[in-house]
């Protein structure tokens, strides 16, 4: 394994809270969909943001190949690591153009406007996204799959080598989901390092090469492919519940649910 | 795009030249552009010049100024929306106004044998109250925002509407306690007007505003990332706490100023980024200029207006805020403000 970012010894916590992580250590392959996985309140979208550099980790550090994320100025980390919050509320009408154009802003010089080489990126970006059609289209008026189409096409405009999104699947039908995972490992396999943190654990569990298992403790149970990763015992452990772990008989894939008990 | 922009950038420039004439022609005492040729060309300095004196020392200071603040209060206006991502956040609702308001107002009242020395107001004294005033309440604002690691938008506004009744009440009390004399001026003062004579105010406010502006159109891109979404750019590299701090005292130093030079002029800086994002979209790159450009055409029809609607002249202020209202209506109620409401 060729791990990308890597973290050593992290804890955080917020304000007021106590102790969110507690050393912890995990690393992340370059090139590969990595999920991470747990209930709420374990600390996906926590971790997600001190990889993405957001909010500032309290003791340990980050590694972005071998260099401490801190160390970097944070236009240079936004070259190579990008991030997508769970829930967008642009304030403004923008067009699906004018959303993925923004993703150029950590490469270009404050005042200048778009040169020949964004429109080339630009254009690139919607082709892998399947957005042609919909470039002069407002945001408010996407379904919720263009939406997030046009996110991650705008966080591919920062040319990183880092995807980071936080509950990519979240509010998408079934076949959306499947859309957005196929585009997601796709991009993996052409070389960038994409990272999600989501509770769709059947169908991630499809489409991710590596996985991390928090539990409602913040720690971190497993982590490695899916069939290490995801078993009884680690779920029940990450979740306090009990679990069935089964194989799915049409992929052939993991089929997690949730044992049933007679009388709830 | 590109060919929309220059067709709508002619007609705003036409707009605003056609206007500037007749600003300076236009007045309690008219002037033909063929009187005012004719003293130029008879020019005499024994003789009373009264034209070239008007068009000199007042009617052309005053257009100038009546460019610069509503060029101003557009541009503070267009910020305080972006920062607080609220449409109904400018210097005035958030009573960053009211407080330069109570700044200069304090300063005026401490001042001896006031009316008789109105054209030699020493310069600093009030700007430098209002500023603080100004300044202070932006920081109080700010303070609220650190306390809580996630305060909204909206009870951010609360806040400010609030602390601007606040200032309100303080001036009531010092308005109650004024002598008559001085409440004449600082009534005129308090409703917004832009009637200067000669050309102090002018550089004052443009020393100010013009840098105010490109530093605030320097901030474009970083404030079309903060608007689209606060984390994201952040992750793009943008340090949100720096762009609010900067942001906020830029454009309260160009309130401060405004306010004490010219009194609190409320709608232009509301109204006016409304108006022109319906006309050249949401990238701040535009919206600057342009907002800007209307906010002058804006102010200077409301001065023409405002000297010729009544037999003798009225404060500025109360003609924004007569068509302001209406037209903010309008906004409100038009099918474009529902992408605000999320």
């Amino acid at each position: 394994m060729n791990p990308v970012l890597k973290a050593e010894n992290l804890s955080f916590c917020y304000h007021t809270e106590e102790r969110l992580f507690e050393n912890i250590q995990f690393s992340i392959a370059s090139g590969k969909l990595t999920a991470l996985v747990g209930p709420n309140g374990s600390g996906k979208s926590t971790l997600l943001r001190l990889l993405a550099g957001i909010i500032p980790t309290k003791q340990g550090k980050i590694f972005l190949n071998q260099a401490p994320i801190s160390s970097l100025h944070a236009r240079e980390r936004a070259k190579k690591i990008a991030f997508l919050p769970q829930n967008i509320f642009p304030i403004f009408p923008l067009t699906v153009f004018e959303i993925i154009a923004m993703g150029r802003f950590p490469r270009k010089p404050i005042f200048s406007g778009l040169t020949q080489k964004d429109y080339e990126v630009i254009e690139q970006c919607m082709n892998i996204m399947n957005l042609n059609k919909l470039k002069d289209r407002l945001y408010s008026e996407l379904s919720g799959g263009e939406c997030k189409r046009t996110l991650i096409a705008s966080i591919l405009a920062q040319e990183p080598e880092i995807l980071l999104l936080d509950e990519p699947l979240s509010g998408l039908d079934l076949p959306h989901q499947t859309e957005t995972l196929h585009h997601l490992q796709k991009l993996s396999k052409e070389g960038y390092t994409v990272v999600i943190a989501s509770h769709e654990i059947n169908i991630v569990a499809r489409f991710a090469h590596e996985f991390i298992l928090l539990s409602s403790s913040h720690q971190i149970i497993a982590q490695g492919n899916a069939e290490e990763t995801l078993t009884i015992d680690n779920l029940n452990n990450a979740y306090n519940t009990s679990f069935w772990v089964g194989i799915h008989p049409l992929t052939k894939g993991l089929l997690i649910e949730v044992e049933q008990k007679e009388n709830p | 795009m590109k060919q929309g922009h220059k067709v709508k950038f002619f007609f705003f420039v036409l707009l605003f030249s056609l206007l500037i004439p007749l600003s300076i022609f236009i007045g309690y005492e008219p002037i033909s552009p063929l009187r005012l040729w004719q003293e130029i060309r008879h020019y005499d300095p024994a003789n009373n010049n009264l034209a070239i004196e008007i068009v000199l020392f007042h009617r052309i200071p005053r257009t100038l100024i009546s460019i610069l603040v509503g060029a101003g209060l557009s541009i503070g206006g267009v910020t305080f929306q972006a920062l607080l991502r609220n449409p109904l956040a400018t210097p005035y609702t958030l009573g960053t106004s009211s407080f330069a308001s109570l700044g200069a107002y304090i300063s005026f009242l401490g001042m001896n044998s006031f009316l008789s020395s109105i054209s030699t107001i020493p310069i600093p004294l009030s700007h430098l109250f209002a500023f603080v005033f100004a300044v202070g309440e932006v920081f109080f604002i700010l303070l609220l925002i650190k306390t809580k690691q996630k305060i909204s938008a909206t009870l951010l506004l609360l806040c400010g509407i609030t602390l601007g009744m606040l200032a309100n009440a303080f001036i009531s009390i010092l308005r109650y306690w004024a002598s008559p004399d001085k409440l004449v001026f600082m009534e005129r003062w308090w409703f917004g007007t832009t009637q200067v004579l000669g050309y102090r105010s002018l550089i004052v406010v443009s020393i100010i505003s013009i840098p105010a502006f490109f530093l605030l159109w320097s901030y474009s891109s970083a404030l079309d990332q903060y608007t689209f979404d606060a984390e994201i750019a952040q992750s793009r590299g943008i340090n949100i706490a720096k762009l609010q701090t900067h942001l906020f005292i830029i454009v309260s130093i160009l309130t401060a100023v405004i306010v004490a030079e010219i009194g609190p002029i409320g709608f232009v800086g509301l109204i006016v980024p409304h108006i022109t994002r319906y006309f050249v979209g949401s990238s701040h790159r535009w919206v600057f200029p342009y907002s800007a450009l209307i906010g002058s055409i804006f102010l200077l029809f409301c001065d023409i207006i405002s000297r010729k609607l009544f037999r003798t002249e009225i404060p500025v202020g109360i003609i924004t805020t007569l068509i302001g209202v209406p037209a903010f209506l309008y906004i409100l109620f038009g099918k474009n403000f529902k992408e605000w409401m999320i």
